[in-house]
């Protein structure tokens, strides 16, 4: 993004009194056209969401709200109903925190730790079981379902919260291993070694030499992990019971339960409150996203 | 200060042989350099040194005791490496500190190890600084701290001047030499430069494939090489190889030089070498190294040969002259002083330090030397 205003600042400066350029403008005009394209959506569900009822009936969907309300908003949180529960998506937003908050420390741990041991602590086979588990990174989340539905039932986690962050544990270890494999890889070896003459031991290595220089890749894998188990649907709506849907799953009931007439605005509301938190990583967290994933692209 | 013994180590992977059958003893407060082109096994052997690999046969000793099954932090060694591997995320003083702090020192006693080794190096005032806002220079010295502030029995080096420019090195080499004379450290240290092993050591260890090719002091290295890898490796330019033979000449015997003329072409045994142990027809080879040629009435040296050289090159160095030489078609390197009166395509006489010339056997490169009551009579 930096990079970008740079250029548009000190350029045309630099060339004053030149004649106009066109490409200059093609280019910036095809971006303009595309950024709208994709915002589209969003600003007419964000305008949508702000309107009455009777607005919506009566104006166009990309129409801006004359009369800004945010009645839709409150009853998406507190009050709309989900099947025969009208106490709106406030619940299930936090069935999603409970989940996705265990779930992404637990799988972005794990991963860093057995990228760790997989590159400095080589052992024999470490390559193999590498391979295995990049094998899971491969495999579709519906051939799991049967077995894990069949695991969860075995180990008495079925239907729970506890359960649920299990299965997205098992799910996303094999990404966050890839990922920090593929980070701890270009971290020199001698700097274990160095550690190790010191007298740190294989925990202290680890916690007070490597995770403090791991922050791109955490960063990465959080956001990952994030975004991908608060926007699950196909595993909250198979293995969560009632109460402890996640929000993907209570937006889907709340959008079908149809109980007199469809409201639109609702509707959006519930879906941007949803939508939100993965946003909100994304705005805070992004500028180290791209820096996390081209870490180690360069050094081979 | 101790004493390091490294007995009989071998080291394999799978069916590599990477170190055969290492065997090297070294007392307290000696350098050792072990040196060797890459690939040679060193840094393999210093890994094993500091546990942080294992051998396959062998063992090694520290006052005595073996410590094969200690861990590295339990053998009382500090390393320094070549890449200095400094924790990224600790400031230098932290970094210094660490090994204090695993060991479990109180924070008021670590800060007065920290400032006495940082005083010694000098780098008091970059103890808030990050590795990454160090010089390359400032970084070595932070590594060499790491090193130091643990009072260890050795010291271990891994090539630790080889990332930085050439006239930083030749400074940290005399820092380093100085800091050993003041600790009176026991010290290996690994390089692939003959220079840092000749101006460093107290001992030098020559390796190449795994095997041991020489093990001594930095003279006996370089005046009495034990075989014709040593003697090219050590020394720069690198000693001469004449191929000759050995011939009768009446009751005794003498060398015939291949690829030479007349008269120039036959010369008397090296005083070095054991003619008892030469027979006529045997191939050879003759050592010389290039300072040993000079301008007729300027060597200082006894046993001189004079022989006709056609100068090729003259490569002036500043304090020296390199020459390029023919003795009929040999090529041979030369090095005489700047003021040396040597004009380029001439053909002159030069004289060789004869005595001090080295034979070959030419099949298994080993030096045939008389045994060294001999050697020095003569």
């Amino acid at each position: 993004m930096s990079a970008v205003a740079e250029h548009t600042v000190a350029e045309p400066r630099l060339r004053s009194g030149a004649a106009f350029d066109i490409a200059r403008f093609a280019v910036y005009a095809i971006l303009i056209v595309m950024a709208a394209v994709f915002l589209m959506p969003l600003v007419s569900m964000a305008f949508t969401s702000l309107k009455s009822m009777d607005e919506i009936r009566g104006g166009n969907l990309l129409a801006p709200p004359m009369a800004v309300t945010l009645d839709a908003w409150y009853s998406a949180w507190g009050s709309a109903c989900i099947s025969v529960d009208c106490s709106g998506l406030k619940g299930y937003f936090y069935n999603s925190i409970k989940l996705v908050v265990p779930a992404v420390l637990i799988s972005v741990m794990l991963g860093a730790l057995n990228g760790y041991v997989l590159t400095k602590w080589r052992f024999r086979g470490d390559d193999l079981l590498f391979g295995a588990m990049m094998f899971g990174c491969f495999i579709p989340f519906q051939i799991v379902l049967i077995p894990m539905a069949f695991t969860l039932g075995k180990i008495g986690l079925a239907g729970s919260t506890a359960g649920l962050v299990l299965v997205h544990v098992v799910y996303g270890v094999c990404f966050t291993t890839l990922f920090f494999r593929n980070f701890y890889v270009a971290v020199p070896d001698e700097l274990v070694k160095a550690a190790r003459m010191d007298g740190a031991g294989f925990w202290q290595i680890f916690f007070r030499v490597l995770l403090p220089v791991s922050w791109p890749i955490v960063v990465v894998a959080v956001i990952w992990q994030f975004t991908g188990i608060w926007n699950d649907f196909l595993f909250g709506a198979s293995f969560a019971g009632g109460q402890s849907q996640p929000i993907t799953v209570a937006l889907n009931n709340l959008v079908n339960t149809s109980t007199g007439v469809k409201l639109y605005n609702v509707d959006m509301a519930a879906a941007m409150i949803t939508a939100a938190p993965t946003i909100l990583i994304y705005l805070f967290l992004g500028r180290f996203f791209l820096r996390g994933l081209m870490a180690g692209a360069v050094k081979g | 200060m101790a004493s390091l013994d490294i007995e009989h180590i071998g080291k394999r992977f799978g069916t590599v042989e990477v170190l055969k059958d290492i065997h090297i003893g070294i007392g307290h407060g000696d350098f050792l350099v072990l040196v060797g082109p890459s690939g040679c096994g060193k840094s393999t052997l210093l890994n094993i040194i500091a546990g942080l690999d294992t051998s396959t046969s062998g063992a090694i000793k520290i006052d005595g005791k073996a410590v094969n099954h200690l861990e590295p932090k339990e053998r009382d060694i500090a390393m320094v490496f070549q890449s200095y591997a400094l924790y990224p995320s600790m400031t230098v003083g932290e970094n210094i500190g660490f090994s204090l702090e695993m060991a479990g020192m109180p924070k008021e006693e670590r800060r007065k190890r920290i400032a006495g080794v940082a005083d010694l190096l000098k780098i008091g005032h970059l103890l808030d600084r990050r590795p990454s806002q160090l010089s390359g220079g400032q970084r070595q010295r932070v590594a060499m701290g790491r090193a130091l502030v643990r009072e260890p029995k050795i010291f271990l080096f891994d090539e630790p001047l080889s990332n930085l420019d050439a006239k930083l090195r030749v400074e940290m080499r005399t820092e380093i030499k100085k800091l050993h004379a003041r600790l009176g450290a026991t010290i290996v240290y690994v390089t692939h430069d003959q220079i840092e092993a000749m101006t460093m050591a107290t001992r030098i260890a020559v390796m190449k494939d795994g095997i041991l090719q020489q093990f001594g002091t930095p003279a006996d290295i370089y005046d009495r090489p034990a075989n014709s890898f040593v003697a090219t490796f050590m020394g720069s330019p690198a000693m001469n190889l004449l191929d000759g033979e050995i011939v009768a000449r009446g009751n005794s015997t003498a060398l015939r030089l291949d690829g030479v003329q007349g008269d120039a072409a036959i010369l008397p045994i090296p005083a070095t070498a054991d003619p008892s142990a030469l027979t006529p027809g045997q191939k050879v080879t003759l050592g010389l190294r290039p300072e040993w040629i000079a301008e007729p009435g300027t060597g200082r040296a006894r046993d001189v040969q004079s022989l006709p050289f056609t100068i090729d090159v003259l490569e002036p160095t500043g304090p020296d002259i390199f020459l390029a030489l023919r003795l009929g078609t040999v090529e041979i390197m030369g090095r005489l002083p700047a003021d040396a009166q040597v004009r380029e395509g001439e053909t002159r006489i030069l004289d060789v330090d004869y005595g001090k010339a080295v034979l070959f056997d030419r099949q298994t490169g080993t030096a045939i030397y008389a045994a060294p009551a001999l050697s020095r009579a003569a």
